[in-house]
């Protein structure tokens, strides 16, 4: 037994087509319900059969080489789709979906499967539109089609389909997906009369049709996919909104669908009701002059009754009493974009609708969405209906699952679990967060939408991290991520990634951004107790690339000075090297590395004091305070007395002072300098000893005191008459301000 | 309409497109209203073209700004036409108020010099000395004449008059009724079917914001905007500019890549992005469509009187700057910056050539 083939072209979420597909079903009453969609999903077909409201959506994940993918395939009550499937279950009919899965290569960049595909024929439209006087797809398509009767729409609708597609050949998208349902066609008629609802565009390549052939079976994703149903809202369906979304103001097509030609009235009473509520006050001359206007422009367009257009121009004309910042958003398609009229805004909010879908009870969850529901039950966190802030701290052991759970919901973006406050990176002082907790209907979509990025809460956030890590433009994105990695208790990524983590670092360009890096996880690594973190395996691989790229960056560094950043850089890279052996960083190699540049005359003398001081700060025993010496005679050769000291105090203020010899040589060669000299070489100096806390500079003092025979003594400064001292402080004041005012001081 | 009216600078809408409008009103069968020379649909197919009856296109607009715009001057409020400079406000006044009436030039000009007796009436002074206020003294003013004849009543820049002078138009808007006490029992004048203001407003000059709320809320606004679309820009500019060189004695049309490189921009340095994408500094002068017709215009004259008689790109960058730089010499600045980042990185050899000719700047 073989049957007939009828196939119903149909625009996506068009409540005419969703009647003309009513229409067709009832007339034929085919064996079998093909509908464009995604044939994955017909092993699950019977979930679609609860008990749901629309709008509700299949979402469909899997992964690719560049990461995770999602999609959507929406329905709403009015989808000529939805009224295809609850026919077919309402009549025990076999019923299919006929496309391929969205993991198939017909759907690269395409995320929502029911979107408009007006793109391929933009010529024909443009021209259509010019023909009928109206400014886009949407007027154009209401103006030709909605409303009509489904017996006038069939022959009006063919002829459309076909005009628009003309002679086109299906492009390398299409083609596959073409082949597949008239597959499907084929094996569908060897079963009776089929009735074949899809987009209109497809509707002339699937004609003529040989009964024939097994069901065919829909590819599967190659590294992993699944599909699951999802509550939708009409917010989402919005082409003004959205992305890729098909037609525009779904409350208003919803009150098509249900009331007909009552429409424009409903949709009235609701815009002026909504902007009575917002305070846009429209007075009863207001109300006057937007049912003539809106009467006057169907007329003017030969609509019997007003269409959205009319509805919305009429609103606009005779509400809108200021400039419009753009071109209202129903002239052209797209998301909106820039600024929008507040009562603008709040009529298009109107048009859109807030309907939120429901799945049913039945309806199967994801191992994810149970896992949290588990995890937040368990753990006393399940959002309340009303707000509810729930103050947590780090140091208490038993509030780190709790904030773990949560810092991973943060980072999955699931709406509901809002960080007050807490501390920016896990060493901070104060460890006390809150979070806000509030049930929200968009909640349990957002965590099936996160399965995508894996079926466990643990997994979901280690690859949405391991992305994020290998995605990040620069090194401080990467420390960021690492940081969230903390929070949400991963102590460990996979090793591959690491490494690939690790080689971005060690291309970082420059020594001195590698140093806020190295401090903030040598930081977490050494002492992150509060997180559970100390010596995680997380760390070392980049910890030791950013050693080994410090290292060699530092080999390189020429010229004469040296940048407060690269210092303290110079100071990071000491105390992680500090930890090389357990970082895997040959401490012999990196004292090499570090004697090359103390002894290097081309090395900026800031460096050579800061290499010799990194060997001592590694190494406090052994001291070699005459190369100490000899770098400090050479610098002041140079000129550079100052620089070299900053450097090699910076790192080594302590070992410095443990021998006296080499403050003496300070001072000998401090009093071979001249008045200029010395008053070049002051700045540096005073950079060089503030590195000394006020108890050192006392024995500082009393050594050179000691050398000039001399006792130290609180009157030295006494000996200075104050208002010599005065005189001094207001020039320091004047130079500062001088300097501010020509912008040579910050 | 290809008869040119001799001598005249410049033909009134209603004269200019005498044929189309005579034509469009033989064949027009659609309903109109009370007052109307033409069906709404016969003005709509005036103003935006149809090449179906060889009408050729004014305005370069959708066409929901035109019908909302009819609807209101069909219905009980007035047209307020706002937006930047060169939108085309005016000459979409223009068109509609031809159009619907036949007439274009009862016309309002505001200023600040602009008083009640300019836009209602005012009197021959030595017929109202020697006969006294009567109907031979009147000196009817654009607004009365409108409201006896029936036609559209034209208000340039409404903003820029003072605010009690605006507020002369409420009771006119409202009641559609013009007091003359002079004249006594007489001196009622009620509007007849047809009557109606379009007026005009720059957004950059005195906003609306300065007009009384009384005033605002008899009119309904409808906001014009720079063309959306380059080739629709391009297209227009090569219109006008080929009418205006006509007019100055040139028989030329500029050639594409000069009209691209003009055209682009203007509209790069209006909208502050590229049409890469990338952001371009905007200047703070207005550069409308009706500004880049101008400079097409004064290229066109140049190349035709003072060069080879050929226009080429650079020659672009003389005429630009005049335009472009007015009160403000950052934006001299800002366009040197334009030529060297942006248009440096177009290898067409019209933009090599605008590129080439910066140091003209």
């Amino acid at each position: 037994m073989s049957g007939t083939l009828h196939v119903v072209g149909v625009r996506h979420h068009s409540p005419a087509c969703a009647r003309l597909v009513e229409a067709v079903l009832a007339r034929i009453e085919p064996a079998v319900v093909l509908i464009e969609g995604p044939s994955d999903w017909n092993v699950k077909m019977a979930e679609l059969a609860l008990d749901h409201a629309p709008p509700i959506a299949i979402f469909t994940h899997y992964l690719t080489e560049d990461g995770p993918v999602s999609s959507f395939a929406p329905f709403c009550a009015f989808s000529p789709e939805w009224v295809a499937l609850r026919w077919a279950f309402a009549h025990g009919k076999t019923v299919r979906f006929c496309d391929l899965p969205s993991w198939s290569k017909a759907f690269v960049g395409v995320q929502n499967r029911y979107r408009d595909e007006d793109d391929r024929y933009e010529r024909a439209i443009e021209a259509l539109c010019r023909r009928t006087g109206t400014s886009d797809l949407d007027a154009l398509w209401d103006h030709l089609f909605e409303g009509r009767p489904p017996e006038e729409l069939e022959p009006a609708l063919e002829a459309y389909f076909q005009q628009i597609r003309g002679d086109a050949v299906a492009g390398e998208r299409d083609a596959p997906r073409e082949a597949f349902m008239r597959d499907y066609a084929s094996w569908a008629l060897t079963r009776g009369d089929v009735v074949l609802v899809c987009g209109g565009y497809h509707a002339p390549a699937l004609a003529s049709i040989t009964p024939g052939g097994p069901e065919p079976i829909p590819p599967v994703p190659s590294l992993g996919g699944q599909s699951h149903l999802v509550p939708w809202t009409y917010a989402r369906m919005d082409a003004f909104a959205g992305y890729q979304a098909g037609m525009p103001s779904p409350m208003w097509w919803e009150l098509e669908w249900k009331l007909g030609a009552g429409v424009a009235e409903a949709m009235l009473d609701r815009s002026l009701e909504a902007l009575r509520r917002n305070t846009q006050r429209p007075t009863v001359a207001d109300h006057i002059a937007v049912r003539t206007g809106i009467g006057a422009l169907a007329a003017l367009r030969g609509h019997e009754t007003p269409k959205r257009v009319d509805v919305l121009d009429g609103l606009l004309s005779a509400l809108v009493r200021e400039p419009l910042p753009g071109p209202p958003p129903w002239s052209r398609r797209g998301i909106v974009t820039g600024d929008l009229h507040p009562t603008l805004a709040t009529l298009l909010r109107t048009f859109t609708g807030d309907r939120v879908g429901r799945l049913s009870a039945e309806t199967e969850r994801p191992p994810l969405l149970r896992e949290v529901h588990e995890t937040l039950d368990r753990l006393g966190l399940s959002p309340p209906r009303n707000p509810q802030a729930v103050s947590l701290d780090w140091r208490i052991e038993r509030d780190r699952e709790r904030l773990r759970v949560l810092h991973r919901l943060r980072l999955l973006e699931i709406p509901g679990f809002v960080r007050i406050h807490g501390p920016a990176w896990g060493t901070d002082a104060r460890m006390a967060e809150a979070f806000k907790l509030v049930w929200r209907p968009d909640q349990d979509p957002a965590i099936i939408e996160a399965s995508r990025w894996g079926s466990t809460l643990e997994g979901a956030v280690s690859l949405l991290l391991s992305h994020r890590l290998l995605a990040a433009e620069s090194l401080g994105a990467r420390v960021d991520a690492l940081g969230d990695a903390a929070f949400v208790g991963l102590t460990k990524l996979a090793g591959e990634i690491l490494d690939l983590v690790a080689n971005a670092v060690a291309a970082t360009p420059s020594f001195s951004a590698l140093g806020p890096a190295i401090e903030k996880l040598l930081g977490l690594w050494r002492h992150g107790e509060w997180l559970e973190v100390v010596g995680a395996p997380l760390f070392s691989p980049v910890l030791r690339a950013a050693g080994e790229r410090s290292l060699s960056l530092l080999a390189g560094i020429q010229g004469t000075d040296l940048l407060p950043a690269d210092l303290d850089a110079m100071r990071s890279l000491a105390e992680l090297l500090r930890h090389g052996e357990a970082l895997d960083l040959p401490p012999d190699d990196t004292r090499a590395a570090l004697a090359r540049r103390v002894a290097d005359p081309a090395a900026p003398a800031m460096l050579r004091g800061a290499a010799l001081g990194a060997i001592w700060f590694l190494d406090t025993e052994a001291a070699p305070v005459d190369s100490a010496i000899d770098g400090a005679l050479f610098a002041s050769s140079e000129g550079r007395l100052g620089d070299y000291l900053a450097g090699l105090f910076a790192l080594a203020r302590g070992p410095a002072l443990r021998d006296d010899r080499l403050i003496g040589a300070v001072d000998a060669a401090l009093g071979k300098l001249d008045d200029n000299a010395f008053l070049v070489a002051l700045p540096a100096l005073r950079l060089a000893f503030s590195w000394f806390p006020p108890a050192e500079r006392a024995r500082i003092g009393a050594l050179l005191a000691a050398r000039w025979g001399k006792r130290p003594d609180a009157s030295w400064i006494g000996d200075v008459p104050a208002d010599v001292l005065q005189a001094g402080l207001a020039l320091d004041a004047r130079v500062l301000s001088w300097g501010r005012a020509l912008g040579v001081l910050e | 309409m290809k008869k040119k009216q001799a001598g005249l600078q410049r033909a009134s809408a209603e004269l200019h497109f005498k044929d189309e409008l005579a034509r469009l009103a033989a064949e027009d069968t659609g309903p109109r209203p009370p007052g109307w020379k033409l069906s709404p649909r016969a003005v709509r197919a005036f103003v935006l073209g149809d090449p179906a009856r060889d009408i050729k296109p004014k305005f370069v607009g959708h066409s929901a700004v035109i019908d909302r715009a009819m609807v209101s001057l069909a219905t009980s409020r007035g047209l307020l036409l706002i937006g930047e400079p060169g939108t085309a406000k005016s000459w979409l006044s223009e068109l509609l108020a031809a159009a619907i009436s036949g007439q274009s030039t009862l016309t309002v000009q505001g200023s600040a010099a602009t008083s009640e007796d300019q836009i209602k009436y005012s009197w021959n002074y030595a017929l109202l000395l020697a006969e006294g206020p009567g109907e031979r003294a009147l000196v009817p003013g654009p607004v009365l004449t409108g409201m006896r004849e029936g036609k559209v009543v034209r208000f340039e820049e409404i903003t820029r008059c003072p605010a009690e002078v605006q507020d002369g138009l409420l009771s006119i808007l409202s009641d559609r009724v013009l007091t003359i006490p002079e004249l006594g029992e007489q001196g009622v004048v009620f509007a007849r079917e047809g009557f109606n203001i379009i007026a005009t407003a720059n957004t950059r000059d005195r906003g609306v914001n300065e007009m009384s709320a009384a005033l605002k809320r008899r009119f309904n606004f409808e906001t014009l905007f720079p063309i959306g679309d380059l080739a629709a820009e391009i297209e227009l500019v090569r219109r006008e500019s080929t009418r205006l060189l006509d007019a100055s004695g040139v028989k030329m049309t500029l050639p594409e890549p000069v009209l691209e490189v003009l055209v682009t921009t203007f509209r790069e340095l209006r909208t502050g992005v590229s049409g890469d994408g990338q952001p371009v500094e905007r200047l703070s002068t207005v550069l409308s469509t009706a500004e880049a017709v101008s400079v097409a215009h004064a290229v066109g004259v140049r190349a035709a009187f003072l060069g080879d008689g050929a226009p080429h790109p650079g020659d672009v960058i003389d005429c630009l700057a005049g335009a472009a730089v007015k009160d403000n010499a950052e934006d001299l600045e800002k366009l040197r910056r334009y030529l060297e980042t942006v248009v440096s990185k177009r290898k067409a050899p019209h933009w090599a050539a605008l590129h080439a000719a910066r140091s003209r700047l």
